[in-house]
Order: C-alpha cells, then sequence, then structure tokens
C-alpha cells in the first residue's frame, strides 16, 4: 500500500514536471493567408520598381509588388540599391539630371542583404531572359543582371525561395524595344516572334509550377497606349495650328520656332497614325532652338513610328496575351489583364496624349509631364500607377484565390507616400 | 519501525517536490550518460553510485565499495538519435538535422585491493556534441557539421575512511578532436582590388546564401585535469555525495583547415560590373584565391576550447529497503567558454571568431530505483536544466537549450557477478530562438536571431559489468 501510494506520488510528480520548460515562438510575419508565406515576384523592371529613368531603394519600395506584400503582411525582401540609384532616377528628364546629380552610367551598387529575395525582377528582362541571362538582345539595363540578380536567373532566384504565391508580369519588353528605340523608332525587329515567345513563356510556366507555388499572371501591356510616344498629328497642330477639335490649337511657342517645322505628311487625319517618341522630338525642337533646321516628318522611318509598326507591335501583344491567358486558364493561374485600365486612364485623360512639353521650352528647363500614372520617363508606371496595379492585382488573388486582401491596398496596409 | 519509515519517506518526498527549480540552468554540450544504469534513474549517482564500475565518472569515491580481492570489467555504450530543424521566421523554410545514430561507448576496469581501498581506470566522454546538418541547410554558412569529442582517460583512486566517508580521486588525461566545417558564401566576401575597399560580392548583386567554397576545420589535442568526490552516510538510509570535475583547456595547435571551392555555376551577364566580357565563368575568377599563397589555401589551423569545471552534490535516500530515491544538483561553469577563435597560419586568412557568451549553468536530477526482486530493479527519471547560451548566440553549431529529460532503465544481477543494465531516455528540448546568419549581420537594436530551432533526442543505452 505504502509503495503503490509512493509510486502515484511519483507518477503526479513526473507529469508536473513535464510542464517545467516552455517553449519559445517563431517570429513569423502575420501573413493573411498561408498562400503569401513566400510571396515571389517575378518580372521586368515595372515589377523592380524601376522609374524616371532610374532605380532606387525608394522607387523598389513603391514597386506593386513591395505594395502586394505590405497587404499580404509578408517578408518581402527585394535587391534594395543604394541611393542614389543604379542609375538614379531623373529627377528632371528634360535635362537628364538625376537625383543626386549622378551621371547616368554611375551606379551606387546593391546593399547586399544576407536573406533570399522575394522580388527578383530584373530590368530589362523578356521572357527569354528570365531563363538565360544571354541571348537577349543588348540593353542599357544589361548591368542590372549582375547588379540586382547576381547573375542567376529569375528562375533560378525564384527556385531558391520555395515560393507559395508568385506573380509573372513578363512580355512587356519583347514588343516594347520596338516602341522605344530610338535609333530606329518602331523597329519592329525587336518583336519577339510568337512562337519563340510562346514556347519560352511555357518554360517558364512549367518551372514555376514544378515548384507548386500558386500563379498570378498579368498581361503584356499595350506599350502604344504609353505616352512615351505621340500622334504626330498632334505636333503638326502645335506648330502649324488650323486643326479641329479635338486636336490641340496651335503653341506660339513651337510656331516662334523657325528652324522647327512638322511636315504636311504629319497632318490629320493621315499624321493620326504616326507615333513620335517624346526624346526624339525634343531632340529636334532642341536642335531647331539651337540653330539647326529640325523637322518631324512622317516619311521618316528612323524617327516615326509608322501604322503599320504599331499594327505589328498590336498585333504581338494581343497575341502573346491569348497566349498567357489559355497558359493561365490551363493551368489554374490567377489573371489579370492590364489593358482594359490602361485604355480607361488615357480615354480619361490619365495618359495624356501629348505630354507636357512646356516645361522643356522654359529658359529654366522643368520636367515634361505625363499624367499622373506615369513617371518621367514616359514608360515606366509612376508610383502613383504602382498603387492601382496593386490594387487591381490583389483583387484578383481575392477573386480567384478566395483571399482576403485589402483593396485598396494602402488602405490598410502602411504604405510609403506615392 | 513506522516511524522510521515516515522519516525516510519526507526525506525522499522533500528531494523530489522541495527543490524544484524556479529557473533552472544549463549543461552546454556537457555529456552525462556514462551507464546503462545511471542513465536509468536521470544520471544521478554522486552519493550512490552504481556498481558498475561508472563511480568513477559519478562519483570516484564510490568506487571504494566495490570490495576486496575484487575486480570489475564493464563495458557500454549509448546511442543517442538526435533530431531536430531550423525554421527561418520570415520565410517558414525549414532544415532539418541529419537522421543519425551517434554511440558515446564507455569502458571500466577496478580493482579492490582491500575493503577499504580500490583502484581502476575508466574511459569516457564528459563532453562531446555533434550537430550534423545538410549541406544545403540555410545554417551551412555557420556550420553545418560541428563535432567536440573529448575522451577522458581516468586512473582512479578511492579510500574507505570509515562507514560514514569514502573519498576518491583520479587523473584525467583528456584526447580531443574538434571539427567545424561550413561553406562560405561569396556574397560576404570583399571583391578586393581594383573594387574599392569594404565592396563585397554582394554589393556587385551576388545574392547571399551563394556558395563558393567549403571549409573543412579540425584537429586535435590533448590536456590533463582531476576529478575527485566524497560520500558520507551519516545513517543507513541516507547519503550524501559531492564530486568535482575541473575545468580543462585543449589547444589545438595542429589541426589544418582545407578549403574546396564550389562551383557556383555562375556567367557573368553582358556589363558586368567587373568590366570582364559576358559569359565568363565567375568560379575562374574566384578560382586563384585557392591557390598557393591565395586567402584560401589548404594550411596549418589552431585553436582552444575550455571544459567548463562541474560541481555536482547530491543525496540518496532509502524510503524503504527496495527503493532509493536519488537527487543531484550539477553546477557547470559554463561562463569560461566565451568564444572559439580559429587562427590561420596563413596570413591572408583571416581568424573566424564564434561569439558564444555563455553563462553558468545548473541542472537538476531526480532518480528512482525499485528493486523488484534481488535479480530485478527497475529505474527512472526526469532531469531539468536550461541552454548555457544566450539565444543571440544559439545557432546550427550548438542548437542548445533548457531541456527536460525523461529516462527509464532496468537492471538485471544475473549469476556470477555479470549485470547487464539498459535504459531509455528521451530528451524534450524546448524550442529555442537562434541564428543562422553572422552575428554581424543583424541591424543594431533587434532581436539577434531569425528563427527557432527544435530538438529533441531518444537515446538507449546498454552496459555489461562482470565481477570476479
Amino acid at each position: 500500500m505504502k509503495t503503490n501510494r509512493l509510486a502515484a506520488s511519483l507518477v503526479l510528480t513526473l507529469a508536473t514536471l513535464m510542464g517545467c520548460h516552455s517553449d519559445e515562438s517563431l517570429n513569423s510575419p502575420t501573413v493573411t493567408d498561408p498562400l503569401f508565406q513566400r510571396y515571389v515576384a517575378m518580372g521586368n523592371s515595372i515589377t523592380a520598381g524601376f522609374q524616371s529613368g532610374g532605380i532606387n531603394d525608394s522607387t523598389q519600395q513603391r514597386s506593386y509588388a513591395r505594395l502586394l506584400s505590405l497587404g499580404m503582411q509578408t517578408s518581402f525582401v527585394y535587391p534594395k540599391l543604394n541611393m542614389p540609384g543604379c542609375p538614379a532616377p531623373f529627377d528632371v528628364n528634360t535635362t537628364q539630371h538625376r537625383v543626386g546629380g549622378a551621371a547616368g552610367t554611375d551606379c551606387a551598387l546593391n546593399a547586399a542583404q544576407p536573406q533570399l529575395l522575394n522580388d527578383v525582377a530584373v530590368p530589362g528582362n523578356a521572357v527569354g531572359t528570365l531563363l538565360s541571362n544571354f541571348g537577349g538582345l543588348p540593353s542599357s539595363f544589361d548591368p542590372l543582371k549582375t547588379l540586382m540578380a547576381g547573375g542567376r536567373t529569375e528562375i533560378e532566384l525564384m527556385q531558391v525561395m520555395h515560393p507559395t504565391l508568385v506573380s509573372l508580369w513578363i512580355g512587356n519588353n519583347d514588343v516594347l524595344g520596338a516602341f522605344i528605340s530610338l535609333s530606329n523608332a518602331g523597329d519592329t525587329g525587336q518583336i519577339t516572334p510568337l512562337a519563340q515567345f510562346n514556347a519560352q513563356y511555357d518554360s517558364v510556366a512549367d518551372a514555376i509550377d514544378a515548384t507548386g507555388a500558386k500563379v498570378v499572371a498579368i498581361s503584356v501591356a499595350n506599350v502604344t497606349n504609353i505616352p512615351f510616344a505621340s500622334s504626330a498629328a498632334i505636333y503638326y497642330c502645335l506648330k502649324n495650328g488650323g486643326c479641329p477639335p479635338p486636336f490641340p490649337p496651335q503653341n506660339a511657342t513651337l510656331a516662334a520656332i523657325p528652324t522647327f517645322t512638322v511636315n504636311a505628311n504629319c497632318a490629320p487625319p493621315a499624321g493620326i497614325n504616326y507615333l513620335v517618341p517624346w526624346p526624339i522630338a525634343l531632340g529636334k525642337v532642341s536642335a531647331a532652338v539651337g540653330g539647326t533646321p529640325s523637322a518631324i516628318d512622317c516619311a521618316d522611318t528612323i524617327s516615326v513610328i509608322s501604322p503599320e509598326e504599331i499594327t505589328a507591335m498590336a498585333v504581338a501583344v494581343a497575341s502573346y496575351n491569348a497566349h498567357i491567358q489559355s497558359v493561365a486558364a490551363a493551368r489554374g493561374w490567377a489573371y489579370w489583364d492590364i489593358n482594359p485600365a490602361l485604355s480607361a486612364l488615357r480615354a480619361a485623360g490619365s495618359i495624356p496624349a501629348l505630354p507636357d512639353i512646356s516645361g522643356a521650352l522654359s529658359p529654366t528647363p522643368t520636367p515634361i509631364g505625363f499624367g499622373p500614372i506615369f513617371s518621367q520617363d514616359g514608360v515606366h508606371p509612376s508610383s502613383v500607377a504602382h498603387r492601382l496595379i496593386a490594387d487591381s492585382v490583389a483583387a484578383t488573388l481575392n477573386a480567384k484565390f478566395g483571399t482576403t486582401l485589402p483593396v485598396p491596398v494602402c488602405g490598410t496596409a502602411s504604405c510609403p507616400a506615392p | 519501525m513506522t516511524r522510521q519509515w515516515h522519516l525516510r519517506f519526507a526525506l525522499g518526498t522533500a528531494l523530489l517536490l522541495g527543490v524544484l527549480p524556479a529557473s533552472a540552468a544549463a549543461q552546454g554540450y556537457s555529456v552525462n550518460e556514462h551507464s546503462a544504469c545511471a542513465t536509468g534513474r536521470a544520471g544521478t549517482g554522486v552519493a550512490a553510485p552504481c556498481a558498475d564500475g561508472s563511480a568513477m565518472v559519478y562519483n570516484p569515491a564510490g568506487l571504494s565499495s566495490i570490495g576486496k580481492g575484487r575486480t570489475l570489467i564493464a563495458a557500454g555504450a549509448t546511442f543517442i538519435a538526435p533530431g531536430g530543424s531550423f525554421t527561418n521566421d520570415n520565410t517558414g523554410l525549414k532544415s532539418d538535422l541529419s537522421s543519425k545514430v551517434y554511440p558515446v561507448p564507455t569502458v571500466y576496469l577496478a580493482h579492490g585491493f582491500s575493503d577499504r581501498f580500490a583502484a581502476g581506470i575508466g574511459l569516457y566522454a564528459p563532453y562531446g556534441l555533434t550537430t550534423d546538418w545538410s549541406p544545403s541547410s540555410e545554417g551551412r554558412f555557420i556550420g553545418y557539421k560541428t563535432l567536440i569529442r573529448n575522451i577522458y582517460l581516468q586512473p582512479t583512486v578511492a579510500f574507505k575512511v570509515n562507514r560514514y566517508l569514502q573519498i576518491g580521486g583520479g587523473i584525467d588525461f583528456n584526447f580531443g578532436h574538434v571539427q567545424l566545417r561550413q561553406h562560405l558564401d561569396l556574397s560576404t566576401i570583399a571583391v578586393g582590388p581594383p573594387a574599392p575597399a569594404g565592396v563585397t560580392f554582394g554589393n556587385l548583386g551576388i545574392p547571399a546564401g551563394t556558395d563558393f567554397a567549403d571549409a573543412n576545420l579540425q584537429g586535435n589535442g590533448t590536456s590533463v585535469g582531476g576529478h575527485f568526490g566524497v560520500i558520507v552516510t551519516p545513517v543507513k538510509y541516507l547519503s550524501l555525495g559531492i564530486r568535482y570535475l575541473t575545468k580543462q583547456t585543449v589547444k589545438y595547435k595542429d589541426g589544418t583547415v582545407d578549403f574546396t571551392q564550389i562551383n557556383t555555376g555562375i556567367l557573368l551577364p553582358a556589363g558586368n560590373p567587373l568590366g570582364l566580357p559576358a559569359g565568363t565563368p565567375l568560379d575562374a575568377v574566384i578560382a586563384p584565391n585557392f591557390e598557393a599563397g591565395g586567402p584560401l589555401a589548404d594550411g596549418a589551423a589552431s585553436t582552444q576550447l575550455t571544459n567548463p569545471e562541474q560541481w555536482t552534490f547530491g543525496a540518496a535516500v532509502n524510503p524503504t529497503d527496495k527503493l532509493t530515491l536519488l537527487f543531484d544538483v550539477s553546477l557547470q561553469q559554463w561562463s569560461v567558454f566565451q568564444q572559439v577563435v580559429f587562427q590561420f597560419a596563413n596570413p591572408g586568412t583571416p581568424d573566424v571568431t564564434l561569439p558564444q557568451g555563455n553563462k553558468n549553468t545548473t541542472g537538476y536530477r531526480f532518480g528512482a530505483q525499485y528493486a523488484v526482486t534481488p535479480m530485478v530493479d527497475l529505474r527512472i527519471g526526469y532531469i531539468n536544466h536550461n541552454g548555457a547560451l544566450p539565444a543571440d548566440n544559439v545557432t546550427p553549431n550548438l542548437p542548445e537549450g533548457k531541456r527536460a529529460e525523461f529516462t527509464a532503465g532496468v537492471g538485471f544481477n544475473l549469476s556470477g557477478g555479470l549485470r547487464i543494465d539498459g535504459a531509455y531516455q528521451y530528451i524534450d528540448q524546448a524550442d529555442r530562438r537562434g541564428r543562422t546568419l553572422p552575428a554581424g549581420d543583424f541591424p543594431a537594436g533587434t532581436s539577434q536571431t531569425n528563427g527557432l530551432f527544435n530538438f529533441h533526442a531518444h537515446l538507449v543505452s546498454a552496459s555489461v559489468s562482470y565481477v570476479f
């Protein structure tokens, strides 16, 4: 009996002792959904946070991918580029003056964080260069393949993270090169052939799906909707006047520059279908102001994007997007088409038909304005646009995967000011 | 008789319940499993060592009980099967300890030269560890394999002064071996000229976690120390014990370090900041570092580790003739172990310092042994202690923490002086925060940890002793 009582005491004591130590805990981010545990953003300059012809920690913080991560309440590491940038963004695009007075070739290097990357996007990447850093067309963005990704491909960096969710916005540069080429505006030779695009996109999709991650794909933007290039007819009307609405009246400043001309072949209605990149137009105006006769000529296929070239680009975008949408549908991905929103913004005037070049004509040059949606390079979305993109992607994720991301994302999350 | 029994029972209960630690402290990389008999009762025995020769470890004074003209030969082993993982706070990614079983052998030989004097020699390992992670584990840049092995060869003498007092002592000859294997992360390495000083490959964009070298440091060393014990038996049913194991500093002077290049497979893209042609293999750029004269050339290395002194106090009481309750308190001065510095003969190889910042520790052990029959003993036990390392220095090399340990065992006293013991022990370590990054990689003023270590272990001990 005594032995039994003692044994019972021992058992009770040991049971008590089992609770004598307590566990410490994981300090995980309080993700709003397990899907967001490891979010990887793949893409190009937009996803990386490139704005106004440059990129630095400030612009990177404002990329839609980083804003989304704030809504997800998940950890998000991007290849932080020291200030003023690599290269630094323009603060006055008309003079090409950059933040901190840096040159366009300067790079303040990578901050070298000791963590795996969530934002693996590299400016300049096309669908093919997600798979290999070689074989693409030479680009001013090439140094960033090392400085942001260390020579790894986006696919490699994505795989290391074992993602639970991937956002994939790729393909813009497969057609954009043609649109923004300053050596041959509208150079359709820079459009990735559709068969090649499709095959490479499929390879990317296979690699992502192999990780088991959920995916949201974003369509290729219709590059002809961006304010980098404007209708030649508008320039004609500004210079020469006499155009009916909705074309603008004659601009006194341009009209007063005798060495600057816009040829009659750019007059509406035919001139509507030619596009002039703003750096080319500005260059001609500047040359004229300097006394060198200069003209916008819609027969000049090097300086002007022709209707045929515009059509080729539009067809490429539509074809790419048809494939992306079919891939998304077949693989159970979420899919968001940016183009309806882009068209609506253009129709509403948020994307101007012609940039505000008055600053360029001022004795003390101020930036050319591309409206609230585009940054000072006329190609990359502004911080305001990144918020809109984040909201749309969040809504797409919620609809497809039943998540509860806040929309607008920055209505709840503590986002940096746009 | 009844009154005496109540006294014994009260004393035993007090030992078990009244001395529970409010905040138990820790045991570093000490090992306390040197006998299946003792392991079954939580390693207690400073006041009443098992009769299997392990008195040389648990209290040398206990060896004096062997008896005149009797010789003891014992051998055993504890097989340790650890399991554990590290989970990163931010990514949730988990790295697991390798699933392996590690044997810790013991051998004892003793002889009673009179009823009061005995001598023997024991071979045991009071300090040691092996942590073995996958070479791809997250903490590989701190260490993916750490091995510390200290085998003590201890000649021992013991003397029974009278029926109340036993004393004993020994000299410990320590044969030590240390090994650390780790990968090197290219992102943390300075580019060197013509790049400005301080610019690392990480600043050029090389991502964190880019393995480019495997380092294997190892060395052997010896040291000498002492081990002393006293047992007092004021009444027949109660004994008290104390033991002291001296500190030993083991100098590993003739170590080596071998560096093996790991190919990154990176081909430098066009426009790379090194100014090299597109397609240049980065590994070819790095390779000269491994050649003779380079900072990663193989060479001599040295370090030293200090095994702390140990004090153990304990009591054993017999509430009944068949039951023995035991309680030990073990104090270990881990504060002597503040850092590990690896020095290299190659002047181009920077020294490596692993901060430790240990604190002194205390472990509490409770054991019970019940003689079911004269031939069969059953044992149980419980151990509680905390970790020696502060959270900032808990790394893959030694992911230790406070532990609760549960033991059970059985012993068979067979005829002819043969004795067989077996024991099982489960180590339940509390989940412990720690880091897989170098200490300097965390912003000042923030937690110096980036995740959670989980650890547990199953131990099986078996030993055979023969007295003739």
